[in-house]
Order: C-alpha cells, then sequence, then structure tokens
C-alpha cells in the first residue's frame, strides 16, 4: 500500500443539510424583494470613483516576483517530474483559478497589476510594434477571452490529461504566445480586455471595497456591459456549476453506462454554459451575476483553496529538499464549511439583487413608483433566485 | 479600511476554530472477517464499470469501515482523502479496513477514474 499525495480538486465536502438549504432558499426570496423595497429606495451607487494605490514603489518588484514564479511553474512543468509531486497543477487550479478571487475581492482587480503576461510583454518591447488605434481591440476582446475561459474550464473539469505537468505547461506556453501574439498586434490594452484571467479578476475585482467608493459601486458602472461580458459570466458561473454536478455519483453512473467520458464532458460543459447564457440574454443580468459567480465559486472550492492550496506550496518547496515528509493535513471542520458555503451564496445573492434594484432606479424616470420599479427588474431578480437555487441544490445533492 | 480589516479577521478566526488536525488513516489491507460494528462496503468493477452503480455509502464518523472491492482485471483502488491505494484482481478481491475518523464526501476510485462508491462520513 502506497501513500498518495494524490491530484487536485479531490472534494471532502459533505452535502448540505436539507434544513439549512430550505432555510437559505426562503431567505433567498424574502431578501432579493423585501430588502430592495424596503430599505433601497433610491440608487445609490453612482457616482461610482474608482482608487488607486496611492503608492506604487512595490508594484516592479511585484510584476517581476510573480513574473518569475510563473516561468518556474511553466519550466518546471515542461521539465520537472511528470507525477503528483509537481506543484503544476495545484498553481494553476487552486493558486490561480481559485485564489484570484479572494485576492481581487480584497483588494481590486489583482492580477492586471501582477500579469506576467503584461511583464513579459513590456521586457520583450513588444511595445514598440505599430498597431492600429484602440477601438479595433473593443469587437473581439470579450469574445476571445470568453473563449479562453471556457477553454481553461475544459482543460480543468474534462479533459483526460488536465492534471498532467506536461500537458499543463504546453497549455500554458501555447496561451502565453497567443496571448503575447495578440497583444502585439492591439496594443497592451488587449489584455484588459481578452486575457480571461485579468478579465476574471477585474471583474471580482469590481467587488473590492478598498478599490471602489462607494462600496459595489464599481457592478454599476459600465452597465448595460454587452453580450460579451455575459457570455463571460455564463461560461465562470455555468462551469462551476457543471463542476458540482458532475461530482455526483449520478453523473460517474451515467458516463460509465454511455463510455464516451471526454466526450459526454465537453458536451456537458458546452450544454451548461450555452443554458446559462441564454438565460442571462432573456433576463438581461450581467454585472450583478457577478457576486452570485464569486459567491458560488468560493463556496464551490473553499476546501480545495484551504487544503490544495499550502499542499501545492509545500511540493513546490519539497523539490528544493525542504521540508520532506510534511504534509499538510489540516481542513476545516465539515459543518463549517457547510455554513460558510451558506453565507457565500446568500451573500452574493444578496448583493447581485441589490446592485440589480440600484441599476434599475438608476435608469427609472424620476417619480416613477417603487413598484413599478421592482416589476422592471422581476426578470432578472428571478433568474438571480434561480441561480442560486441551483447553486444550493446542487451543494444539498452532491 | 477598519470595517474590513474586522471582517477579515472575523473570518480568519471562524475558520481557525473550525479547523481540525486530522490524524493519518490507520489502516489494515486485507479481506480478514469484519469485526462486529464495521461498515461493510462491496462493490465490483466490471468492463471498466461499477457494480452495483456509483453510489453513497454512510458511515458514522470515528467508525471502522472495510471497503472491499473485486475486479475482473487487475485494478489500483484508492480511496480519496485518506490516501488510501490497493490492488484487485480477477478471484483476489481487495480489501482494506481503517478508521473514518475525517467527516466530508470521499470518493472510493478504480485508477484511472472509474468512481465505485462514495462514502459519506458525518
Amino acid at each position: 500500500m502506497t501513500v498518495l499525495a494524490h491530484g487536485v480538486g479531490q472534494s471532502t465536502d459533505l452535502p448540505l443539510p436539507l434544513d439549512l438549504v430550505l432555510q437559505a432558499g426562503a431567505a433567498t426570496v424574502a431578501i432579493s424583494f423585501l430588502g430592495s423595497a424596503l430599505l433601497w429606495r433610491r440608487a445609490r451607487l453612482s457616482p461610482a470613483t474608482e482608487c488607486h494605490p496611492r503608492s506604487t514603489w512595490w508594484r516592479l518588484p511585484a510584476r517581476l516576483a510573480v513574473l518569475a514564479v510563473s516561468i518556474y511553474i511553466v519550466a518546471d512543468a515542461l521539465f520537472g517530474p511528470r507525477d503528483a509531486s509537481n506543484p503544476a497543477a495545484h498553481a494553476l487550479y487552486v493558486w490561480l483559478w481559485v485564489g484570484l478571487i479572494p485576492l481581487s475581492v480584497a483588494l481590486g482587480p489583482a492580477w492586471r497589476a501582477v500579469n506576467p503576461l503584461r511583464t513579459a510583454y513590456r521586457l520583450l518591447r513588444l511595445d514598440r510594434i505599430p498597431h492600429p488605434p484602440t477601438p479595433a481591440v473593443g469587437a473581439a476582446g470579450p469574445w476571445v477571452a470568453t473563449v479562453g475561459l471556457l477553454g481553461f474550464a475544459w482543460l480543468e473539469l474534462v479533459a483526460p490529461g488536465r492534471t498532467d505537468p506536461l500537458v499543463i505547461g504546453l497549455v500554458l506556453v501555447g496561451y502565453a504566445a497567443v496571448q503575447l501574439g495578440l497583444a502585439a498586434r492591439f496594443g497592451e490594452d488587449w489584455f484588459g480586455r481578452g486575457d480571461a484571467f485579468e478579465v476574471y479578476s477585474d471583474l471580482a475585482g469590481r467587488l473590492s471595497p478598498l478599490r471602489w467608493r462607494p462600496w459595489l459601486s464599481g457592478l454599476a458602472v459600465d452597465h448595460p456591459a454587452g453580450i460579451g461580458r455575459a457570455a463571460f459570466l455564463a461560461v465562470w458561473w455555468g462551469s462551476t456549476v457543471f463542476d458540482s454536478a458532475t461530482g455526483s455519483p449520478a453523473w460517474a453512473g451515467f458516463v460509465q453506462r454511455h463510455g464516451h467520458a471526454t466526450g459526454l464532458g465537453t458536451a456537458g460543459l458546452v450544454a451548461v454554459c450555452g443554458l446559462v447564457f441564454l438565460g442571462v440574454r432573456r433576463s438581461g443580468v450581467a454585472n450583478s451575476l457577478i457576486p452570485i459567480a464569486v459567491g458560488y465559486t468560493v463556496a464551490h472550492y473553499l476546501t480545495s483553496l484551504l487544503v490544495e492550496g499550502p499542499r501545492g506550496v509545500l511540493l513546490l518547496v519539497q523539490q528544493w529538499g525542504l521540508a520532506e515528509g510534511a504534509v499538510w493535513t489540516v481542513g476545516p471542520d465539515a459543518r463549517v464549511v457547510s455554513v460558510l458555503q451558506v453565507v457565500l451564496i446568500l451573500s452574493g445573492h444578496a448583493v447581485g439583487v441589490l446592485v440589480a434594484h440600484d441599476l434599475a432606479l438608476a435608469a427609472a424616470p424620476p417619480g416613477r413608483p417603487p413598484l413599478a420599479t421592482l416589476a422592471d427588474e422581476l426578470p432578472v431578480v428571478l433568474f438571480m433566485i434561480a441561480c442560486t437555487w441551483a447553486g444550493l441544490f446542487l451543494l444539498f445533492v452532491r | 479600511m477598519k470595517r474590513a480589516d474586522i471582517a477579515f479577521a472575523a473570518v480568519g478566526m471562524v475558520l481557525l476554530a473550525g479547523c481540525s488536525q486530522a490524524s493519518a488513516a490507520h489502516a489494515v489491507t486485507g479481506c480478514s472477517s469484519a469485526a462486529p460494528g464495521t461498515v461493510t462496503v462491496t462493490a465490483a468493477v466490471l468492463d471498466g464499470r461499477a457494480d452495483p452503480a456509483p453510489h453513497r455509502v454512510a458511515v458514522p464518523l470515528g467508525g471502522t469501515v472495510q471497503v472491499q472491492i473485486s475486479a475482473d482485471r487487475v485494478r489500483q483502488v484508492h480511496i480519496h482523502g485518506y490516501d488510501l491505494e490497493y490492488d484487485a484482481a480477477p478471484g483476489t478481491p481487495g480489501c482494506v479496513s481503517f478508521t473514518a475518523d475525517r467527516a466530508g464526501l470521499f470518493d472510493v476510485e478504480a485508477h484511472p477514474d472509474t468512481l465505485l462508491v462514495q462514502l459519506e462520513v458525518r
């Protein structure tokens, strides 16, 4: 018998208890209508002020450090050990994908400040290549970011070699080459529109209390955000929901009966993201889906972040011969996780509903009765309730 | 700023209070007859499929569980979370007994990724 430090994403969360799910489901509806109708009668989120950090001395060292770590991880993935002792999967799926959300929610668009692709772009002097003025970027950027995100979700959740360091290394090199090429064509602003991770961090950063005054006003700027943003959010939330659903024995049995795990997984992922996209388009919800996606993603990956995040650091230092034999076995208590998951999902929902309400109030002509405004936002609120119930249900049956 | 600090500190304390140090799983391989009170979980891998279909088994926290897997060819069985790994072969089912001392939902898989059973320990 051997003891393994096995791949990433072996969730050990218990299903949510039924009573907690039912209470949370009822609370969702109450929050959605009572809070907005009684407490929030005028638009408060405009004008929005984006606060930039006062000091900038930390930027260059931070950029170089992140670039160095990224190059090390990619080189290690390509040329290092091809087994579970390689930290590549932890770095991509836990540190970057999950860790970026709490970081961005706390500090703002963190990845924009330290994006290694931007640093490489500057070091390689790609900005000297002449490029057309920025409007040319506008149309394609969000779609490229959405396709990038869908590709990443497919790699993480469906691809057969998803934890193989060599696969991860090759994908990262390919992604960097494509992004740098597009940025050389369109200028550095490309990364803010077309790099999936920067868009992801930027959207999560709209919730940052340090970045946006008044708090949450970041969600009220650039509204309506356009179809590209809607697609990005649909893939973000949809892929997380897909991950929850496919953890169930029912899905595993379905795949085993029919074979073709990769084909069924691909079809399922695209179908879920497509359905969510249709819902997003029909209801007109956009930025107010951001807090729901953030709340659900953190709830879903909470244990992974707390258990696999430090485990990845341990794998990294063990490659250098440090802390040999050490294992990271500290994990949060299952009941505490359940409660935190419900709190995160409900908080995301509450913030989303308030933002949708605020946007409806801001758009309403002066003197429009509050009930009429509530009726205006009804499709959006109903869609958000559906999303939140779906999230709770999946964490209950999983 | 201040409020944010307090919120972060509160979240940190909740997480710390909720943390538990899991001990390494104490496990015995081999299909000896199980002691009374042991939860016995049996499953088979046939033609790359779980038989019966993948399902969940409730295990009381702190109880002893024996996982017995038979297979139609040599398969490596992996119990996630407890990180136990052992072989099952035709005619000689693989067995492991251990104390379920960590709460959670744990996959029992035939490698690489055939889900057989999920242990729901609570």
